[in-house]
């Protein structure tokens, strides 16, 4: 079943297109990420997934149907630009929110303060919004989009500005939301953050879709046709090598292979050469982040040659 | 509906905990209350039109020389006769008067009386109650009526010439007393229309400062947003106008009989019925040029510039109210009762001094309301998503393009 289905969506403010005939779904019950430089069209799906903006064309289905009120008070929005109401209680201000996702106040109050205790803002819940600091603001404006226990949470950016500590609270959290059966898609340029916490993603470029999938398939899929070694022995003397470098950063050497010579064929022509002796062998993915640079840093028409992962 | 009702609740409370909102709603009519209260008791009589209250407590003496006086009859509670001038400066001497008058001889031919005290003081109180003694002895027995229209000689009843030249309208009540009221009313309209607009500007663009238009723009549709300001902000303006409204009244209850003119106020209570339509149109009319301020600004500096485009021509009835007063029916105070944003003002005022006639109340009305519609039109086209999201403020050519295409 399907969170979020976008098909064919195409968005432009006057002659810039936004989005361009995109399509792609996220799965209920997994951490979706969203990629792409500055500009891509990421906010822009966003806000038309949550009826801030209309697309021009296409169709997007969320939480099962077209967006509706009912549906909405199923979806927690963090966006990029983001703040609280400053001159209120942070308890006041949660409530309200809370009551515009169709929550009682007094339920809205209760919930509250059960999830400012949890992001370590018990204390300072009854403080003007604006004697925060910015971290507790950002922690706070967290327990604020998941306030009314959403369906689908959707972040802009969920880790900007954060301290490692709070970093760790807020996945901590997003973890939690996913075993619970609940999605959570975020948008965000941290690489890593990706690598290690969404199931799948998209990453789009001028609009368009570049690559979509599981996010090992699609590492995987611009892995470099190389393998990080070390051990003893001359590993250019091996058939199909290439060329060999020193990675300092790795440890170890990468040592890229011929066209036509696959990673089994290195490892079986290592392991019975008998001056070669194997303390550790990995095939060589590229990071999202060579990924990112290599495909969003591209033009257009180069990126998706050949590499473009339109199947999930 | 609910969410709108959340959004106007929550504005209501933002109000109520603003601590300017609530010094100008309950702090001014206290003040004002207390102010009055105080000096009336600075003035320090329950009845201040007797005009024997301020007398000492001593009697006062009179000697008649001109034999044109008789008893002190019904200022006997504080006129003793003499018939010696010595036996009244006795007395006075001992502190049993606290004054004694003598009339001469000639008294009708100089005019001239004598009074002896203790010590000078031109303006005491007990020539006034002496004056008045005089004048019931002299013409009381004889000429009542002619006493009377000397006590009062004029009241004035102001009628004035209708521009056709045939209907004869009265201005009703004391004139002194309506101006005040009016000018009363009309001050408290101005300022709860400007405070309550100027707080709807506020609002929206403090939800564009604090960063949160976006988070409550995926609760809500922009619409819902402006409906539930445009309600809150009037029903804090409404709690205002009432608790001003109500200062009055209660004013006038603690101390109604005691203040000038308050008793002379004629206005009937239709006319509080067309004021209630009019302050209606005045917020909503104000409303939406305010929340259209207020999506096209982008900091609280910039917004409050923008708005004395509308308060200028709105505050007009105000400045030429005297000019008002003086011709309600000209063509420059029709033009101010018709204008959609100097109307509530311009025509309440003519209301208040005047017979407006029916028509040009019920167009003036159709006029305001056709331009409620229209402003809310405009401002409904503003508060768009891209309008409200833009970190900018639109250049002319923008404006116009979101005015027209929408």
């Amino acid at each position: 079943m399907n969170s979020l289905a976008v098909s064919s969506v195409s968005k432009s403010f006057g002659a810039t297109r936004a989005v361009d005939d995109l399509s792609f779904e996220v799965r209920t019950g997994e951490i979706f990420a969203m990629l792409g430089p500055n500009g891509a069209g990421k906010t822009t799906t966003i806000r038309m997934a949550l009826d801030i903006l209309r697309p021009d064309s296409g169709r997007i289905e969320i939480l099962g149907g077209p967006i509706s009120q009912q549906i909405k008070d199923r979806i927690g929005y963090l966006p990029e630009e983001r703040g609280l109401y400053r001159n209120i209680t942070v308890l006041d201000c949660l409530a309200y929110l809370g009551t515009l996702k169709g929550m009682t106040s007094r339920d809205a109050k209760a919930r509250a303060i059960e999830l400012l205790a949890r992001v370590g803002l018990d204390d300072a819940m009854n403080k003007k919004v604006s004697t925060l600091s910015r971290g507790m603001q950002q922690k706070a404006q967290f327990a604020a989009t998941v306030l009314h226990n959403p369906d689908l949470v959707i972040i802009d950016e969920p880790f900007s500005g954060l301290d490692p500590v709070n970093t760790l609270l807020i996945k901590e959290m997003m973890y939690e939301i996913r075993d619970k059966g609940q999605t959570v898609i975020m948008s965000t340029h941290m690489m890593h953050q990706v690598e290690e916490m969404a199931d799948r993603m998209l990453m789009v470029s001028e609009g368009s879709k570049v690559l979509y999938g599981r996010v090992e398939d699609v590492r995987r899929q611009y892995a470099s046709h190389a393998v990080y070694v070390s051990g003893e022995g001359d590993w250019a003397s091996l058939p199909g090598v290439e060329r060999v470098e020193h990675d300092r950063e790795k440890r170890a050497d990468l040592v890229c292979l011929a066209e036509g010579n696959s990673t089994d064929d290195f490892l079986r022509a290592a392991a019975m050469h008998p001056d070669i002796h194997l303390s550790r062998f990995e095939v060589a993915l590229p990071s999202l982040e060579d990924i990112f640079i290599e495909v969003a840093g591209a033009p257009q028409s180069n990126a998706g040659t050949g590499r473009k992962a339109n199947g999930a | 509906m609910n969410r709108i009702w959340n959004v106007s609740l929550q504005e209501l409370v933002a109000n109520a905990k603003r601590p300017s909102y609530l010094l100008l709603t309950f702090g001014v009519p206290v003040l004002a209350i207390f102010l009055v209260l105080a000096i009336t008791l600075f003035m320090g009589d329950d009845e201040p039109e007797d005009p024997f209250a301020d007398l000492p407590d001593e009697p006062i003496g009179y000697v008649d020389l001109s034999g044109l006086l008789g008893g002190p009859g019904g200022f006997a509670d504080y006129l003793i006769r003499y018939e010696s001038q010595a036996a009244a400066g006795e007395d006075t001497k001992s502190g049993r008067l606290s004054c004694y008058y003598v009339i001469p001889e000639d008294y009708m031919e100089s005019g001239q009386v004598t009074r002896v005290s203790p010590q000078i003081n031109v303006a005491a109180s007990d020539m006034t109650l002496f004056k008045s003694f005089l004048l019931t002895e002299l013409l009381g027995k004889d000429s009542p009526l002619l006493l009377a229209r000397l006590q009062s000689p004029a009241v004035v009843h102001e009628h004035q010439l209708d521009r056709s030249g045939e209907l004869v309208t009265e201005i009703k009540g004391d004139s002194f007393a309506n101006f005040g009221l009016v000018y009363g009313f009309a001050l408290i309209m101005m300022v709860t229309l400007f405070f309550s607009s100027t707080q709807l500007m506020r609002s929206v663009i403090t939800e564009k400062e604090n960063r949160m238009i976006e988070i409550v723009l995926s609760s809500l549709r922009p619409i819902q947003l402006l409906a539930g300001k445009v309600l809150g902000q009037g029903l804090a303006g409404l709690v205002q106008i009432l608790t001003w409204l109500g200062g009055v009244l209660l004013l006038i209850q603690l101390t109604g009989a005691d203040i000038p003119y308050v008793g002379a106020i004629e206005l009937p209570p239709s006319l509080f019925a067309i004021a209630v339509l009019y302050y209606l149109g005045g917020y909503l009319l104000f409303a939406a040029f305010s929340a259209g301020i207020g999506a096209i600004s982008i900091n609280l500096r910039e917004g409050p510039q923008y708005s004395m485009v509308f308060s200028l021509p709105a505050v007009l009835p105000l400045m030429f109210l005297s000019n008002i007063l003086e011709a309600p029916n000209s063509t420059m105070a029709v033009a101010l009762s018709f204008f959609p944003l100097s109307a509530p003002l311009g025509m309440i005022e003519r209301l208040a001094i005047t017979i407006v006639p029916g028509w040009q109340i019920v167009l003036s009305l159709i006029i305001l309301f056709g331009s409620v519609g229209a402003g809310l039109w405009l401002a409904a086209r503003l508060f768009r998503v891209n309008t409200l999201l833009s970190g900018q403020v639109p250049t002319r050519n923008e404006l116009l393009r979101m005015l027209v295409q929408g």
